[in-house]
């Protein structure tokens, strides 16, 4: 196969030393910013572009698919870890990831997020070489109808978060969607709720509100309760690396992480949040362990990890295949092509191969360096939670601060911030789940959008969502969704009580 | 210590009266994410400033949001009489300002220089029946509602494009079916999956999908033909529309006289050098070119003719 | 100290603020004038059926709540204290961050963090702090050419 020698001819340019440097030196770099929340990897290559105008092309973008990959990883470190999430992408990471952090086992957390990012990255990225432009064809398929369609699967999410009491579950949802409707309506450009507020036009951002929610809350609930009932956080109880049963629970999330994640990665609407809420959900269905989902599930890590990897191998499908910038960061990769002179697009495997497969190339070699250095360093970083707890949550907040503030580089923000974290510290205190708020504040503005934009193209018509075979399909599986826990339940009741 | 930190800032403070500051440092606020239009102007034109030694220590400042009256307030009041800064603009802020009644308007900051643009287009998937912008026109003129525009942000220079073109055509501007898009490519695959009608925006998203065979420009909205682009002006078609979405730069408001002139200055020698010519090419942007003062008396024209066209839209009183 | 005895009231509260909210967003969106432009769904619509649900389930919070028979529950207590210092260090923040610059401003956070979490040690918790403040705006307006403000530590 061609594909095949290619490629081969690809890790020839990949593995010369000078790439190989430039590779590490973007895995090291992307880790780093992933764990700092507020810069990401849009702004690490704008900042960097100037500077490798001088370089090979090759290299610049083995560079900036290390940065890609690596920030990724970085951002479910500190999600594990510190609660706070680097990225919306590791939000649900979050969940489970810092409740295994609390029982000891944030080594085994760091591990299998590790594992199963490569896993995924590699399987996806090996999808990116051979179905790229038969996969993007099936992508342009999807309109407002099938996107709108696919944010109502992912809002079945939410029924997997809600906790104990069904009231307060959905109170969080309907404080996720109202805080998402603040700021100004694409559709329209009225201002919905910012009260003659600049700074809200653009909404208030996620990843103000995860950080305030996860990292802030919790510190004032800790905080508070620190006299009366002290929880012990354990850095390390028992071994730092997987055991037999992590990996046989681990092994299938990974799979069915990447397999959902790359294909909705590749959407141009798609993005890396969505994946992880449909693989936390279908983690939780499948698994023999639902009760632990919320307590430090380690399928509840393993498979949302996998399933933002490969999405983000996923974003690079429509952008190779089709000059396609789905996302801020293939944006700037976008931008870096041009700079060089090089338009991706239909003809960029043939007018640029070397490249192109040079760059599929590091990315595997990017992908080996990220589990080379994440997975010693996984017994290394835990080691942070031993840090005295005032220190250690004065630094959660310094870098929440941080965070927030490099965002926009608005003081707004900051204060905003304490807001959040104030209703994150009474949600805690009336025992109401905040996962859903965040889920419901993500996904409720595409929904939004996406309905209008359908109904306005259609012209009012609501049949555009079943005569999509695509839509009705997935507003099918939506359902069944939503229905088959609730008839097994109904079954299970019926054979107890004949 | 007291008088080594002394002496140091003695030092610094006679390095600062030896030249202009911003001989050595400029920043240039960006009201807009990394990686947009304005970025990208600002950030080509740190390169050329920096490759021609004109200013050193470049720094751009993200400041997003609010369709860029954030950034443009800030640098209004923060920046007001710091001579080594400069913020870069253009119609995106000319017609955000109104539509989110900003406080802050482009009075409180002074043109410098208008630098480059671009024209928009009209493209069709290549499924499209539509094969020409009358036909296109005739289906607009006979349904208005059933033409869905695929574009940008409501606002954007896009949605300015379809409310003087349905100006032009005689139809109400208010009953366009304008279906915005966040960016991100987002308009640009709705386009070509063939989910809207017809998809408007600056010609250089567009170019390697028509390259590619993908999409089929019927109309380009410059004054004339622009060489290497194979489509028809409005113009031409009988149909008075121009539109440019241009981008400049902005001087704080309390500078001095001398400062700004250096300012000035400092921008007319970038845009005559080769590296500039490079970048607009790179970049497929019109070279627009206007020094302070015609670039002031065609700003106020386009404030005044936007936020006309933006009423008629409906999107400001 | 803040000594939570029961739910209920707490509950009752939360329900009615949610239900406030609701009623709230549907009028404040009811004053935001008519839109000429065409859409077949406009901006109102979610933000009236945002607030119908947050009505909805305000009013479901409260019955859960007062469903609850008193006396069995263990009351929880909170230190009211501590997260006054915490708030009043990011409020701190929002306001100074910018005159006073970076490095001073993240000491003062993560002083009052940490002595809220009952750290006495003040001068290492000084210095962490502003080691801790010094890397990050080291790392950052070198490395990474991003200006965190550098406030009144000009250098």
């Amino acid at each position: 196969m061609s594909s095949i020698s290619a490629l081969l001819d690809g890790f020839s340019v990949a593995l010369a030393p000078a790439n190989l440097l430039w590779a590490s030196l973007g895995v090291f770099m992307g880790t780093a910013i992933g764990v700092l929340p507020g810069i990401g990897p849009a702004l690490t290559i704008a900042l960097l572009l100037p500077a490798t105008f001088s370089f090979e092309p090759s290299s610049a973008f083995i560079l900036f698919g290390g940065i890609y990959y690596g920030a990724v990883y970085g951002s479910s470190t500190t999600a594990i870890l510190l609660n706070t999430p680097g990225e919306t992408a590791s939000v649900v990471t979050a969940i489970d990831g810092h409740a295994m952090a609390k029982q000891g086992r944030g080594a085994q957390a760091l591990a299998t997020a590790a594992i199963g990012s490569f896993v995924a990255g590699t399987l996806a990225t090996a999808a990116l070489t051979f179905v790229a432009p038969a996969l993007v064809t099936l992508a342009l398929k999807f309109g407002p109808a099938e996107y709108f369609a696919l944010m109502v699967l992912a809002l079945v999410t939410v029924t997997s978060l809600l906790g104990t009491s069904l009231p307060r579950g959905f109170a969080s949802i309907f404080l996720g969607l109202a805080l998402g409707l603040v700021g100004m309506d694409v559709q329209t450009g009225q201002a919905r709720f910012t009260f003659g507020q600049l700074e809200l036009l653009d909404g208030v951002g996620t990843v103000i509100i995860a950080v305030g929610l996860f990292a802030v809350g919790e510190a004032l609930y800790v905080v508070a309760r620190e006299r009366f009932h002290r929880e012990e956080i354990y850095a390390i109880k028992g071994s730092v690396w997987m055991s037999r049963e992590d990996w046989r629970r681990s092994w299938k999330p990974w799979l069915r992480g990447t397999v959902i994640g790359f294909p909705i990665g590749a959407l141009p609407a798609g993005g890396a949040e969505i994946p992880t809420f449909l693989s936390y959900v279908t983690e939780k269905r499948l698994t023999k362990h639902p009760e632990e989902f919320g307590k430090g599930a380690i399928e509840a890590v393993a498979g949302p990890e996998a399933a933002n990897n490969a999405a983000v191998a996923g974003v690079l499908a429509p952008l190779l295949a089709l000059g396609l910038p789905t996302s801020a960061t293939a944006a700037m990769m976008l931008a870096a092509f041009q700079q060089y002179g090089i338009q991706p697009g239909p003809l960029l495997f043939q007018t640029n191969s070397q490249l192109i497969w040079g760059l599929l190339a590091s990315l595997y070699i990017g992908n080996v360096m990220l589990l080379v250095l994440n997975l010693p360093l996984a017994g290394l970083w835990v080691r942070l939670l031993l840090i005295p707890r005032p220190w250690l949550y004065g630094g959660i907040l310094v870098f929440a601060t941080l965070g927030v503030y490099t965002l926009d580089n608005s003081l707004f923000d900051v204060a905003l911030l304490w807001g959040i974290g104030m209703l994150g510290l009474a949600m805690r205190m009336l025992d109401v789940p905040v996962a859903p708020c965040i889920v419901a504040l993500i996904l409720g503005p595409m929904a939004e959008q996406h309905l209008r934009r359908a109904l306005s193209i259609s012209q009012g018509d609501p049949l555009v969502f079943v005569s999509s075979p695509l839509a009705a399909g997935i507003l099918g599986l939506a359902l069944a969704f939503l229905l088959v826990p609730l008839l097994l339940k109904l079954r299970q009741s019926q054979a107890v009580s004949p | 210590m007291t008088i080594r930190r002394r002496v140091l800032l003695a030092a610094a403070f006679a390095v600062g009266l030896a030249g202009p500051a911003w001989a050595q440092s400029l920043d240039i606020t960006v009201p807009s994410n990394p990686g947009g239009g304005f970025d990208q102007t600002a950030r080509a034109l740190q390169g050329v400033l920096e490759k021609d030694k004109l200013a050193s220590r470049i720094q751009i400042i993200n400041t997003p949001g609010g369709g860029g009256t954030i950034g443009l307030a800030q640098f209004a009041t923060t920046k007001a009489k710091r001579a080594g800064s400069i913020m870069v603009g253009g119609l995106a802020i000319v017609s955000a300002v109104p539509i989110n009644k900003a406080p802050v308007t482009l009075d409180q900051v002074k043109p410098l220089a208008r630098l480059t643009g671009e024209y928009l287009v009209l493209a069709v998937p290549k499924s499209s029946p539509l094969q020409s912008v009358e036909e296109l026109i005739a289906k607009f003129k006979a349904d208005p509602r059933s033409v869905s525009w695929g574009a940008g942000s409501a606002g954007s220079a896009d949605h300015l494009l379809i409310g003087l073109l349905a100006q032009a055509a005689g139809v109400e501007p208010k009953g366009i079916n304008y279906i915005a898009h966040s960016g991100g490519g987002e308009a640009l695959s709705a386009v070509i999956g063939g989910h809207v009608t017809v998809g408007v925006s600056g010609y250089g998203e567009f170019e390697p999908q028509v390259a590619a065979g993908n999409l089929r420009v019927l109309a380009i909205s410059s004054e004339q033909r622009i060489a290497g682009i194979d489509a028809p002006t409005f113009k031409e078609k009988g149909l008075d529309v121009t539109l440019v979405n241009w981008r400049g730069i902005f001087a704080p408001p309390g500078l001095k006289d001398d400062e700004f002139k250096a300012l000035a200055e400092m921008v007319d020698k970038a845009v005559k050098s080769p590296a500039w010519k490079e970048a607009l090419q790179k970049h497929s942007w019109q070279d627009l070119y206007l020094p302070a003062a015609p670039f002031e008396t065609y700003l106020s024209r386009n404030r005044s003719s936007v936020t006309a066209v933006l009423k008629d839209i409906g999107l400001a009183q | 100290m803040l000594r939570m005895t029961s739910y209920k009231p707490y509950g009752v509260a939360f329900g009615a603020a949610l239900a406030l909210l609701g009623a709230a967003m549907i009028w404040v969106i009811s004053l935001l004038p008519d839109t000429a432009a065409y859409a077949a769904v406009g901006p109102k619509m979610f933000p009236r059926l945002v607030g119908g649900g947050l009505i909805l389930t305000g009013l479901a919070v409260i019955r859960e709540a007062m469903s609850i028979v008193p006396g069995d529950e263990d009351a929880i207590e909170y230190d009211v204290l501590p997260i006054l210092a915490i708030s009043a260090g990011l409020i701190f923040a929002a306001f100074a961050l910018e005159r006073l610059g970076w490095i001073l401003t993240a000491t003062v956070v993560f002083f009052v963090t940490a002595w809220a979490f009952g750290e006495r040690r003040r001068l290492a918790t000084i210095a962490i702090g502003l080691a801790l403040s010094g890397g990050t705006y080291l790392l950052f307006n070198y490395a990474l050419q991003l200006s965190l403000p550098a406030g009144i530590l000009r250098f």
